[in-house]
């Protein structure tokens, strides 16, 4: 687990394509492959979003546990504990906890297990993290 | 193909005679050795043919059929039975000989029904033969499609993982997340991420094409395997004891998890005209699915039924006699939007990769059944869990002439 915070005093005009940074929002971010979510990592913190990162189900559920993030953005293929099965365990922690699955698993039934497992949104790899963001955004500020 | 030589069993009490028949059908280029009272069933196993020697003394029929009951490869076995003419027919007929021979008639008569069985026992080893070839064929073909299915699978996961990457930094770059970038550098990042979202949709077309190949092909050749096979196994099959056994079969799972099996079987059912090995794979299958999904101490239902005919209901399915077979179990159930999908070659459902299984168990269980004209699928259950309903016609006849039933006895060595 790394935690990071944004070092760069530049925040682009482009970020996000305009979005509104909100203070105080933490985004959990979970893949056990580091660099797939480098890139959304970079540009939550550029609009000022705090991120962790954890590397399996099991590490995430600490930071869940310990710090209580806004929203998890959440992969499938992980070893250990699935994606599936950490949503189902985050939701059982805290139902108010957003969860975003991303992942390349791309069939239908796939999506399926993910609103079963309590996931408020679905999304597959390749996704352009503006557009995640976007996403991310709507999630947070509710129906 | 070189002919393996074919050796008759001569058994009879009489060993002067059955040393002068075997004498017979080696002048007639048919291999035959005598198997002495000592060593009749051990040395008959080892022989693919067995001419038995009664002459007049058809008391020893007792202690032969008592032999043939024990061993089904005997039974199976072809035999032909030399026996006098006086002897009552009715007290060899029995024991279903396939062939008998009076005593009295010329050697000719003898030699030209030995070789009437060397020809059926030929003709039983080379039909067994292609089946092995197609049987290795059709497993080779299996193989190659689950590896493709498995490789293309994986390909595209791999793939669009590092495409994400690809595409994440480029849209960071297009967006200056991490400092300004000039026109001509966001022009060009702009571009990855058009070719990241061009590579994708090529991947997709790419991956699908392949499983779609890997399945029709598949598809193809076990058509055509269970085409060749599947009407000459058929007889009436008595469903109570299929059943039964394939309980008995999994009764050691059942102990584990402590699950509480009931069988429930109509009496006076129909038998079927249906191929036992298939329908108790199909069962073996159906329950040990149930088996497997039912959490330890709770219940699994098998019910036998007619089924009533609904000459109102919809296709001419509905209006025919059927048998019903349902299997209920207390598992979590199959979600109705699953229910037709889990029948697909190779599914398992997420929520079930924790327990053991390939997918192919219930397609098995639905081509087998179609194969027989009747069905399967998963019904709502009243208690919860998943409910298999599978469904068997009982009105209809295969061919059951003469020519079956004499060929069916002849079984090629090692059995098909």
């Amino acid at each position: 687990m790394a935690q990071r915070r944004p070092d760069a005093t530049f925040v682009s005009r482009r970020a996000a394509g305009g979005t509104v940074s909100r203070g105080g929002i933490h985004v959990l971010l979970v893949d056990d492959q580091p660099k797939a979510l480098e890139a959304l990592e970079l540009r939550l913190a550029a609009i000022g979003h705090r991120t962790t990162l954890a590397h399996n189900g099991e590490v995430a559920l600490g930071v869940v546990e310990r710090d209580r993030p806004n929203l998890v953005v959440l992969d499938i293929t992980m070893p250990e504990m699935n994606g599936y099965q950490a949503c189902r365990a985050i939701k059982r922690l805290d139902p108010t906890i957003l969860v975003l699955i991303l992942t390349a698993k791309v069939e239908s039934a796939d999506r399926f297990w993910a609103f079963q497992a309590g996931a408020d949104d679905f999304f597959n790899k390749p996704m352009d993290p503006a557009l995640l963001v976007q996403k991310i955004e709507a999630l947070l500020s509710g129906p | 193909m070189t002919l393996a030589p074919i050796v008759f069993g001569v058994i009879g009490v009489d060993v002067a005679t059955s040393e002068r028949l075997v004498q017979l059908l080696d002048t007639a280029g048919v291999m035959a050795a005598v198997c002495t009272e000592a060593t009749a069933i051990a040395g008959a196993l080892a022989c693919d043919a067995l001419l038995f020697n009664l002459g007049d003394r058809p008391e020893e029929l007792s202690h032969v059929a008592r032999a043939l009951g024990h061993e089904p490869r005997l039974r199976r076995m072809p035999r032909i039975l030399r026996v006098s003419s006086h002897v009552a027919v009715e007290r060899v007929a029995p024991f279903g000989w396939a062939v008998i021979v009076p005593t009295e008639s010329l050697d000719h008569v003898l030699v030209d029904a030995v070789a009437e069985a060397v020809v059926h026992i030929r003709a039983g080893f080379e039909e067994a033969q292609n089946r092995r070839k197609a049987d290795v064929a059709i497993q080779a073909s299996e193989r190659t499609s689950t590896l493709l299915c498995a490789a293309a699978a994986t390909l595209s996961h791999d793939a669009r993982v590092l495409m994400d990457i690809v595409l994440g930094f480029a849209s960071n770059l297009r967006d200056e997340i991490a400092g300004p970038t000039s026109d001509t550098q966001r022009a060009h990042a702009m571009r990855i991420v058009e070719a990241s979202a061009d590579a994708t949709a090529l991947l997709e077309r790419y991956t699908a094409s392949v499983r779609q190949a890997a399945l029709e092909e598949s598809e193809a050749r076990r058509a055509l395997n269970v085409a060749s096979r599947q009407v000459e196994r058929r007889r009436q099959t008595d469903l109570d004891v299929l059943v039964r056994r394939s309980v008995a079969l999994l009764e050691g799972m059942a102990a584990t998890k402590q699950l509480d099996v009931t069988v429930s079987v109509a009496s006076a059912l129909p038998h079927p005209w249906c191929d036992p090995v298939q329908i108790k794979q199909v069962l073996m299958n159906a329950l040990s699915n149930a088996l497997k999904f039912t959490p330890a101490g709770r219940a699994v239902k098998i019910l036998v039924a007619s089924r009533v005919p609904d000459p109102s209901g919809e296709g001419a399915a509905a209006a025919r006699q059927a048998i019903e077979i349902v299997v209920s179990d207390s598992g979590p159930g199959i979600p109705v939007e699953y229910r037709e999908h889990v029948f697909g070659r190779g599914v398992r459902l997420e929520r079930d990769r924790q327990v053991p299984g390939s997918g192919l168990g219930l397609s098995m269980v639905r081509d087998i059944m179609i194969q027989h004209g009747g069905s399967a699928r998963f019904e709502d259950s009243p208690v919860g869990g998943a409910r298999l309903v599978l469904t068997i016609p009982s009105d209809l006849r295969w061919r059951s002439d003469d020519r079956t039933q004499r060929s069916s006895h002849v079984v090629p060595r090692g059995g098909p």
